[in-house]
């Protein structure tokens, strides 16, 4: 109908004209860093200093980290994510992506770039165990009514072979502990973060995984599809 | 008189007694005589920050709209508290009172969550 | 419950508005019926008052009287000084105000008032006929109180830059091209004008512009108080990273009590006198000016023959005519500072009011906050909250917080990070 098309375009153009207004006012994302090689990563995977629970604990408490991510990082709302339990690589490789600037989705980021600027690589090493230390926080936020269905274990599972999407669980666990490499754990996960992160890897807006390992998979799934791992994901549980 | 300025400004700084510094709370059980203020009306101071109707979603501040009414009111309970410290909102939280703090979480909690860039104003847009 | 005949209508929506309507608009917007809201002035709180009039009625008439057709947002805008911020992106026009919250908006100025006949006068638009009227004018600068400047001056050589705009850019330039080691003298008001640390936050910006462009130049604070809102903040940036309190500082702070009162200003020679007779020539002078209420809440008795408009803190309605509202700088709110964060809260119990009003209940009870994150630098953000009440109809301040940690780097870091955020976000409260 002539008048939903008029308003759909206007609302568009609306959103369009806002956004490129505040994105020209980010001095993080205009700040150009370059992605991760295998061999930097494994290096930097390599190199990785030993962390310590008890100086990664004595950290979070004093830099405020549970103010956004919840005691021991355990979120209860789906502003940022819990970080209990999370494979510590990956929680050390978010610092250090924050931390040069290559992680940037849009200004929601620009509080944790700000603050990694003032971590070394010994205590992104301590938060990262200290936080792998504490348990998963399953089953937090069951969505009301789950979109997830067969088709969506199956692609767990499975994958889809026809859009080369390897199964989520052959680097994300079988349970969805992560674990594989520098992959993070998604049981639990805040489903408005699963969806804010696959939509960002699926638009190039996140670009910090080694080799677009992740963006690869991302790119060929449908919202639909993407809800419907969030769901599955947030409830999933051991 | 350079000098003398310079020598005048540290002495200043030193003994000056600060315009408008924090002062102390009145507990809001002092206004417990006025009519209560409705959850929007009180709600609706924080979108400055929290988006319109809470429902900013790309800036650092979290979104609120759509919380879930008892995690508003454990977090605004231990911001108030000072069980959980923050950047701003412990000095925030303080001033209200239980009750109000739960007709807040009612009104947040009946907010969509999603961003308010895509509301349809004219349409929709849930507000009580 | 308003006059509007249908040609009165066409006048202000136009023929083609109302036939084919702003889209999505309630078809009752152009019903007689509908009432009539008109708010003067096109800031935050008209904007304000504009954008939550509408989320909370979709039925209600709402026109915006505005004589410009951009608004270059003040809050935030000292940053153009120490360029971390373009004037683009300060930026905002009243077209998402027209299509997404269908508000008529008249580019016009409004001079009078006809409270009888409750009708607006504008200068080429007629007479604007209103059930209620909201007006937020904004404050007015009372240049003659320092002998020798003026409102030419301000608009000219003497850039005060205490709105956003073509001042700001002007007062730039003149530090741009001031000569390597030149003085900036910066006259700072007494209470109350809008936004306290301004003119702080102002020196610390060009301070920093200036340790990259101009390291030896200077600046010098001549205050007409002896103290200002985060100070021990300023003070204790300055010490850190501007040499204050040594004889290489680049910031020196005059309080009242040393003199710091600025009296007159010698343009010939660009000089400030004190009130101790000090004399302090500079290359660039930026005297931000006293405050009053804007011209139209005194030509039009709103103002009563005073400085400030007063109201009704309940529902901040005007003592001269129960259907006027005014709202913020240009009323006598105190124990509030004056801001722009204020100047929106208030807005937003005006409309309910008014809304309450018309669906014949009682006003609410009203709560007013301002909270503010406030930058020294680029690394180093502050955080101030206030919280009001009316009790006995009378304005009290309930609580009022500065933030106080001075020695967490990291805190100072974070603070500042959301304050950006938290200007976007605020930016986006109002005209979005």
């Amino acid at each position: 109908m002539k008048l939903t098309k008029l308003t759909v375009s206007l609302g568009i153009t609306l959103t369009l004209a806002f956004t490129a207004n505040t994105v020209m006012a980010s001095s993080h994302g205009s700040k150009v860093v370059d992605p991760w090689t295998t061999a930097e990563w494994l290096e930097t995977k390599r190199d990785m200093p030993e962390g310590d629970v008890i100086r990664g604990e004595k950290l979070a408490n004093e830099g405020y980290c549970y103010s956004c991510h919840g005691v021991q990082g355990v979120n209860p709302t789906q502003a940022t994510p819990s970080l209990a339990g999370q494979n510590p690589l990956y929680t050390y490789k978010m610092l250090l992506d924050y931390k040069s600037g290559l992680f940037h989705i849009d200004h929601k980021s620009d509080v944790m770039i700000d603050l990694m600027s003032t971590y070394n690589k010994q205590q992104m090493a301590d938060l990262a165990v200290y936080y792998a230390a504490q348990e998963l926080p399953y089953l937090q936020y069951a969505p009301q009514a789950s979109t997830s269905s067969d088709a969506t274990s199956k692609v767990v599972r499975k994958g889809d072979v026809s859009r080369l999407i390897v199964p989520c669980a052959s680097c994300h666990g079988a349970h969805g502990e992560g674990g594989m490499n520098e992959t993070p754990a998604l049981a639990g996960m805040s489903p408005r973060m699963f969806i804010r992160h696959m939509k960002a890897y699926r638009s190039g807006d996140r670009t910090n995984d080694v080799n677009s390992g992740m963006a690869q998979f991302a790119t060929n799934l449908t919202d639909d599809e993407i809800a419907a791992l969030a769901d599955y994901y947030a409830t999933l549980t051991k | 008189m350079k000098k003398l300025l310079i020598t005048s400004v540290l002495a200043s700084a030193l003994v000056s007694v600060q315009a408008n510094a924090s002062g102390a709370m009145i507990p809001v059980e002092k206004f417990a005589g006025e009519p209560p203020i409705s959850g929007k009306i009180l709600g609706d101071n924080c979108s400055a920050c929290h988006g319109t109707m809470g429902r900013i979603y790309d800036e650092s501040m979290p979104p609120i709209a759509g919380i879930p009414r008892d995690v508003f009111i454990k977090l605004m309970t231990d911001f108030k508290n000072e069980v959980r410290p923050s950047i701003i909102m412990n000095h925030v939280a303080k001033v209200f009172s239980d009750a109000e703090i739960e007709r807040m979480a009612d009104y947040f909690a009946a907010q969509t969550d999603a961003p308010w860039s895509e509301e349809n104003v004219l349409k929709g847009g849930k507000y009580e | 419950m308003n006059n509007l005949s249908r040609r009165e209508l066409i006048k202000q929506f136009g023929a083609a508005g109302l036939s084919t309507g702003l889209f999505g608009a309630s078809s009752k917007v152009w019903a007689k019926e509908a009432p009539h809201v008109v708010i003067v002035g096109g800031g935050i709180g008209g904007a304000s008052a504009a954008k939550y009039l509408r989320i909370i009625d979709k039925n209600v008439k709402i026109t915006l009287i505005e004589p410009n057709k951009e608004y270059i947002f003040c809050p935030g805008s000292n940053e153009i000084l120490n360029e971390t911020v373009t004037m683009e992106e300060l930026t905002v026009n009243y077209e998402t105000l027209k299509n997404r919250y269908a508000v008529n908006v008249i580019t016009d100025w409004a001079d009078d008032i006809d409270y009888a006949g409750k009708k607006v006068k504008t200068r080429q638009s007629g007479a604007i006929a209103y059930d209620k009227l909201i007006v937020s004018p904004g404050p007015d600068y009372n240049c003659a109180a320092i002998e020798g400047y003026s409102k030419a001056l301000a608009a000219g050589d003497f850039p005060h830059a205490w709105k956003a705009g073509a001042q700001t850019t002007k007062l730039f330039n003149q530090m741009k091209s001031m000569p390597q080691g030149g003085t900036i003298a910066i006259s700072s008001p007494p209470m109350p004008y809008r936004c306290p640390p301004a003119p702080y936050e102002r020196a610390s910006f060009m301070a920093e512009w200036l340790a990259h462009h101009n390291p030896t130049a200077k600046i010098i604070i001549l205050d007409s108080k002896d103290g200002f809102t985060f100070q021990k903040h300023y003070l204790d940036y300055w010490t850190k990273v501007r040499g204050f309190g040594t004889e290489n500082a680049m910031i020196e702070w005059v309080p009242k009590k040393d003199g710091g009162e600025v009296k007159r200003l010698d343009t010939a020679n660009k000089t400030l006198i004190t009130a101790n007779g000090d004399r302090i020539k500079a290359d660039v002078i930026n005297i931000i000016p006293n405050h009053t209420a804007a011209q139209f809440a005194k030509d039009t008795g709103l103002s009563q023959g005073q400085d400030w408009v007063s109201i009704d803190p309940m529902t901040y309605q005007s003592k001269v005519d129960k259907d006027v509202y005014v709202v913020g700088d240009a009323t006598e709110s105190s124990p509030m500072v004056k801001t722009g964060y204020l100047a929106s809260n208030h807005a937003k119990v005006v409309v309910q009011a008014i809304v309450d009003e018309f669906n014949g209940k009682a006003p609410g009870q009203p709560f007013y906050t301002n909270n503010c994150v406030a930058l020294a630098g680029d690394d180093y953000g502050m955080t101030i909250t206030d919280t009001f009440r009316v009790q006995n109809g009378k304005i009290v301040k309930q609580y009022g917080h500065q933030s106080t940690e001075l020695e967490n780097e990291s805190l100072h870091y974070v603070r500042a990070s959301l304050a950006k955020n938290w200007q976007r976000a605020f930016r986006r409260d109002i005209f979005a």
